[in-house]
């Protein structure tokens, strides 16, 4: 679960253009300034207006005993697949509380997606292979990104508008972060997040 | 909140509030144990026994997933899991009273492609890790004829 405290602090960001819709890119990095891998960045608008929808669906696939990718951000409501590149079985559990499931990979045989329709994280587990774990990110927007090696995000074509942003990686060593950022056409369209370390 | 950074971002200072770490994952829910006592007269309980049976098994596991002839199915693998079920499922198959709670013999070695000399060298290392708890030989030969028509569900897979 990721527990979220309140904003205290707020930042201008835009496109150059004053268009109506910005690329917004963070780059995440850890209490020491390192460039932080599979993290992952989303955007919430304030208020309640209804959002636009994201892909709904997803695939974290199984190759070579391990979960690809390692972490994934998906919007509420995503239908996630587990196509199983391997090809011998997996036993894929979750014990989390925004989605507790168990599901069997076999050999030859499509299993069914998994719906992710609460928001929270899920940390994905194999009963055969212990060394395998995944983390998928549930939100409520479909204005989230995830880092590559680089530490990089790039959340596309953000309206103009109010937004929570949160910034998250799957390490205890790296407590997760949120800002309030309003893009109106004039300011940041590229700042950096630095993520503290854990107790 | 002291543990909460500070810094300049162009004109604007930013603040970034904190949030708590994220949740692990945490182990599956335990099967239910084998019997402390065997039932009289079955071949559970001359083979040993929950006792014994754990310890053969836990052996011959070990072996096959250190000996370079047989471990490459077990790459990764949670060598405690497979124990369990193994215990498991000879305690069902030999009158202990288990319920066998894994999958088909036929799922679990699917797509591992499993050769005969490898089948053959796993049953090898049970045959020497019964013998090392001293079951006696008519049980050990019964529990082989119990395994043997499993050989295909698993090999050329």
């Amino acid at each position: 679960m990721i527990a979220l405290r309140p904003i205290v602090g707020l930042v201008l960001l835009a496109s150059a253009s004053g268009a109506v819709a910005a690329d917004l890119t963070l780059d995440i990095r850890d209490a020491a300034g390192r460039p932080v891998a599979d993290a992952v960045v989303y955007a919430q608008p304030v208020g309640s207006a209804p959002l636009p929808r994201a892909d709904t669906r997803a695939t974290i696939d199984q190759v070579n005993k391990e979960f690809v990718p390692r972490v994934s951000i998906v919007q509420a409501g995503t239908q996630v697949f587990f196509p199983n590149s391997d090809n011998i079985r997996h036993s894929i559990y979750s014990f989390s509380p925004a989605k507790t499931f168990t599901t069997k990979l076999y050999s030859g045989r499509e299993a069914a997606p998994v719906l992710f329709d609460k928001t929270g994280l899920v940390v994905l587990g194999c009963n055969i292979h212990d060394t395998m774990v995944a983390w998928v990110f549930i939100v409520d927007t479909p204005w989230f990104a995830r880092t590559g090696a680089d530490g990089a995000a790039t959340l596309k074509s953000l309206p103009n508008g109010e937004y929570t942003l949160s910034a998250a990686a799957p390490s205890a060593n790296l407590k997760p972060r949120e800002t309030r950022v309003i893009v109106d056409g004039s300011g940041l369209v590229r700042f950096t997040i630095a993520l503290d370390a854990g107790a | 909140m002291a543990n909460c950074n500070r810094w300049a971002a162009g004109a604007f200072t930013l603040l970034i509030a904190c949030a708590s770490t994220a949740t692990f994952a945490e182990s599956p829910a335990p099967r239910i144990p084998p019997p402390a006592i065997a039932p009289e007269g079955s071949l559970y309980a001359r083979l040993g026994g929950t006792t014994v049976v754990t310890a053969f098994v836990g052996d011959t596991i070990d072996s096959v997933a250190m000996n370079p002839d047989t471990n490459r199915s077990f790459d990764k693998v949670n060598l405690q899991h497979v124990k369990d079920l193994l215990i498991e499922q000879i305690c069902a198959l030999t009158g202990g009273g288990c319920t066998y709670t894994g999958d088909t013999m036929r799922d679990v070695h699917a797509g591992h492609r499993i050769t005969n000399a490898e089948f053959f060298s796993l049953v090898e290392m049970l045959r020497e890790s019964m013998r090392a708890h001293e079951v006696p030989l008519a049980a050990r030969n019964q529990l082989l004829e119990i395994l043997a028509p499993m050989k295909r569900d698993v090999v050329k897979l």
